[in-house]
């Protein structure tokens, strides 16, 4: 059977072309679902005013259980009079998590700051504790080196 | 009737080109604390030059001319290469501009305060609210003597085409 010369050099041009295409794909994967969408809670340290703040997320089972167990301890107690525990001033502010997965297992947004707790829903409510949240976040944004000694040194400095 | 068609789109591209009016704003807080995206996606830059963007505005990245330390002259130059106007700290901005400050948190942030039409300052630490009061709780009439915690440095003062209205504010920033 013979080829027609021009049949193969298209043939051979479109086996270069797919050849190319399929390099490209590997060098430059196209972004997948898994990776656009968060899977855990982001994190912010509100400490700066002009720059992003430090952020992280919590994703691991490990850590969204000890968060959950922080959580659970917190005790249910009065409004703040501001409507948040978050407070509007220069240097460290707080923290918060905000639930961008929507896990089940989490309210919306958690902010907190010293020992009050604010979780918010469609509501909100308060809680305290004795600042083992806290502790815990700034732990996890060191581990996590979302911030560095001298900023988590600073925080506490402010607390 | 015809005529005047053309003559009002002329009358608008002229207005366009030249810019809006530029006015000093109220101290009005709700616009910028509403517990979302216009509180947690506007910064102090934002805030100062009263425009929203939900971008957190950083200094010269509009105009490709970012700062690049966060120093006092590096986020100054940033600003003016952005289009703010230097002005002297007993200067009056003209043209209806905003005066607005800077302030550095050396090696690590930057701060800017703006001037509303009270004659006091207020500014927005970054996601958390806007306020007129510094960390000591006091009412802002100067934010070179105001408790500015960790941002020591102060850097000057610079002129901004704000606006009457909340989060419209002229400058091209993002």
């Amino acid at each position: 059977m013979k080829i027609n010369p021009a049949s193969r050099c298209t043939c051979l041009a479109t086996a270069t072309v797919l050849l190319i295409l399929a390099a490209l794909m590997v060098s430059f994967p196209l972004p997948s679902t898994a990776d656009s969408r968060p899977e855990g809670l982001k994190v912010t340290i509100l400490l700066f005013s002009g720059r992003p703040n430090p952020a992280f997320f919590l994703d691991d089972d490990a850590s969204l259980a000890g968060l959950e167990k922080h959580l659970q301890a917190g005790r249910a107690t009065e409004a703040v009079k501001e409507g948040t525990v978050i407070p509007s001033r220069l240097g460290y502010s707080g923290i918060v998590v905000e639930n961008v997965a929507r896990l089940r297992t989490f309210p919306g947004r958690i902010a907190v700051y010293g020992n009050r707790i604010e979780v918010r829903n469609d509501s909100v409510k308060f809680l305290s504790d004795n600042g083992e949240l806290e502790a815990y976040l700034l732990r996890e944004a060191l581990r996590r080196k979302a911030i560095d000694e001298d900023l988590l040194n600073f925080i506490k400095s402010r607390q | 009737m015809k005529k005047s068609i053309p003559l009002a789109a002329i009358l608008f591209a002229t207005l366009l080109t030249l810019g809006a009016c530029c006015a000093i704003p109220p101290y009005s807080p709700s616009y910028w604390n509403d517990g979302g995206t216009v509180q947690y996606h506007n910064n102090c830059y934002n805030y100062a030059n009263n425009k929203r963007t939900d971008t957190f505005a950083q200094p010269g990245l509009a105009a490709g001319a970012m700062y690049t330390s966060l120093t006092c002259n590096s986020v100054y130059n940033a600003a003016v290469a952005d289009g703010l106007d230097p002005v002297p700290a007993s200067g009056k901005c003209p043209d209806k501009k905003d005066k607005v400050a800077l302030v550095v948190w050396p090696g690590r942030d930057y701060h800017w305060y703006r001037q509303d039409k009270s004659g006091r300052w207020s500014h927005k630490p970054g996601a958390t609210r806007a306020t007129n009061h510094d960390n000591s709780g006091n009412l802002i009439y100067n934010p070179e003597t105001a408790d500015r915690g960790p941002y020591t440095a102060f850097c000057g003062y610079l002129c901004s085409c704000s606006d009457d209205d909340q989060g419209k504010g002229h400058e091209k920033i993002n």
